[in-house]
């Protein structure tokens, strides 16, 4: 029993990162159709960023604004400075750019900071507690916190506001949306701006968890959030979330289960395609969304 | 003087890797079909030929050939999948098959696990085995044989089918084009071209390991080609040239070499999208003023639509 309860958190609390990372994903293809892989890089420069800033000043809230600040503006710029002029190519095209530059930006960090792993130590809630019977540290319980809170709030600002609304418009039917006066490129911005700063956040709560971050932390992860947005349905913002838990689950329990048949990473590239070739609207989706 | 040696491995590497991306031009430039993962069929043919040889003792030709096979055989189910997706879909599909087949070959003791695979034998001729300059002519030898497969199918009806499928699909199988077929033998194709230069490589270094296929290698391969044009066989040599030996000319920014091919597939696709070789591409045309202004160009505009 305890050892379910443990493999679940630790499920749950990995779930949660992956979630983070994949609404942001998911906001960027829903509206422009781009697999966006550079969002792997955003996260690590946030993860760095935080880890910066914590450095210095030794406060976790600061250390988690600064990232999603600086993770916010360079998604921001990504999609200024290289997606906008691609939109009119083959989707593959910007999609090449996307790794390019991920691949730049993983290089650069490791140039700046050391290829090596650095450790990153918050303090902030880390103890164990006893869950029924199981030693569970809280540091898990927070992050799954976060994250939900964090999915709630964009779930809501994309539904509930007016900006929210005009960004699933446009994410439905861009010219229509336009003639009926939304502004796509705000859209666009606000949604690389809100996307980005929730990879920041991802970034510091990767560090936080882990207690390590790494240069190559978004290698697999840029793949793998591909693999969550098609487990949600494209675009969605609660499939995302709930795509990136159901994620994080399968691979603590089958690795936990069948250790030596394949290693962890592998499963979610099985999932995604096996769902490409089956059910490529995601498992929560409608035929009609693909 | 004899050549140095370095020399000798760097010209066998461009025609490695001058395979593989003549390979992923087939797949990609001709028929349209993204293929991000080339390096994986690379490694399904290292692996092939690696254990035919190195474990089962047997000639290293007959490896060869069954790592071609294999690889053919992989990409054709890659093929299959590819009736079903398109573009991005398609993209990220041969992105997730690069990093499965990578696992694979990590977690199974037949592909060596995480040691690899050593003491891969050197083909030979007559009992002299192959190494160094022999080893260079066998490399390019096996090139010229696969360009000129290349070329004969570029002028043919499946080269046609090939760009018709790229173009427009519907309008293909409008005029009779079996898209499901060319688009099987499309990826079949430049994944046995995958597979031999996998095979290649194993054999040029004697030692595989499955770190040796990771996806940024795929990565590589497609700024070769990317970057001699996807639509050019000779662009595809030249896109190896230039991935092979730049790093190497520019020794002191090894550590950035990554970066390199990132930044060499942005720069591509923002200010030469066809390529430094591809049909209208700059330095294309340069070249063709050049040769005639010396006499050289064949008359009228035949030379449209012979990519090569």
């Amino acid at each position: 029993m305890a050892e379910i309860i443990l493999q679940v958190v630790d499920g749950l609390a990995i779930g949660s990162i992956y979630a983070g990372i994949a609404l942001g994903l998911t906001l960027v293809y829903g509206l422009l159709r781009i697999l966006h892989i550079a969002h792997a890089g955003v996260y690590v420069v946030g993860a760095y960023t935080a880890y910066m800033v914590y450095s210095a000043t030794g406060s976790p809230l600061a250390s988690m604004a600064a990232a999603m600040a600086s993770s916010a503006l360079l998604g921001f710029l990504i999609n200024r400075l290289f997606y906008k002029p691609l939109l009119d190519q083959p989707r593959y095209v910007p999609l090449m750019v996307s790794i390019a530059l991920f691949i730049v930006m993983e290089e650069l960090v490791a140039n700046v900071f050391g290829h090596y792993p650095k450790g990153f130590h918050v303090e902030f809630l880390s103890r164990d507690i006893s869950l029924a019977g199981a030693t569970v540290n809280t540091r898990k319980i927070v992050v799954f916190v976060i994250v939900l809170a964090a999915t709630l709030l964009t779930w809501a600002l994309t539904t509930k506001t007016r900006l929210g609304v005009a960004s699933q418009a446009a994410a439905q039917d861009a010219e229509t949306a336009m003639t009926l006066g939304v502004r796509i490129p705000l859209i666009i911005d606000f949604n690389f701006l809100l996307g980005s700063a929730l990879a920041g956040l991802a970034g510091f709560l990767y560090g936080y968890y882990y207690g390590v971050i790494s240069p190559f932390m978004g290698g697999v992860v840029a793949y793998k959030g591909l693999v969550v947005i098609v487990l949600g349905g494209f675009g969605s913002v609660m499939g995302a979330y709930l795509g990136g838990i159901i994620l994080g689950l399968v691979e603590q329990v089958m690795t936990a289960l069948y250790p030596h048949v394949l290693p962890r990473e592998a499963y979610a590239f099985i999932a995604l395609i096996a769902l490409l070739l089956f059910r490529p609207y995601g498992i929560f989706g409608r035929r009609e969304m693909a | 003087m004899p050549i140095p040696e370095y020399y000798i491995t760097l010209a066998t590497l461009v025609g490695i890797y001058g395979i593989a991306a003549l390979g992923l031009n087939i797949t990609m430039g001709w028929a349209g079909q993204v293929n991000l993962g080339q390096a994986g069929f690379l490694g399904i043919g290292a692996m092939t030929s690696a254990i035919l040889t190195a474990k089962l003792g047997l000639p290293v030709g007959l490896g060869i050939a069954a790592a071609a096979l294999a690889a053919l055989v992989v990409g054709a189910v890659m093929g299959l999948v590819s009736i079903r997706l398109r573009e991005d879909f398609l993209a990220i599909t041969t992105i997730a098959f690069n990093f499965l087949v990578v696992y694979i070959f990590e977690y199974y003791d037949v592909f060596g696990g995480s040691y690899g695979i050593s003491n891969i034998p050197r083909p030979s001729i007559g009992g002299h085995e192959l190494r160094g300059p022999s080893y260079m002519f066998l490399t390019w030898g096996i090139l010229a044989l696969l360009v000129l497969l290349a070329l004969r199918i570029q002028r043919s009806w499946m080269g046609l089918a090939f760009n018709l499928v790229r173009e427009d699909e519907n309008l293909a199988s409008a005029v009779g084009v079996d898209v499901r077929r060319m688009k099987v033998l499309a990826f079949a194709v430049g994944a046995m071209y995958g597979g031999v230069a996998g095979a290649l490589s194993a054999h040029f270094k004697g030692y595989i390991v499955f770190s040796d296929f990771e996806f940024p290698y795929s990565i590589a391969i497609l700024t070769m080609s990317i970057l001699g044009g996807l639509d050019s066989i000779a662009g595809a040599i030249l896109g190896s040239f230039i991935v092979v030996v730049s790093p190497e000319v520019f020794r002191p920014l090894m550590q950035y070499r990554r970066v390199m091919y990132g930044v060499l597939i942005v720069v591509v696709v923002f200010f030469a999208p066809r390529g430094l070789l591809g049909k209208n591409a700059v330095a294309r045309r340069l070249l063709e003023r050049m040769m005639a202004g010396y006499g050289l160009a064949p008359k009228g505009k035949k030379k449209e639509g012979e990519g090569g």
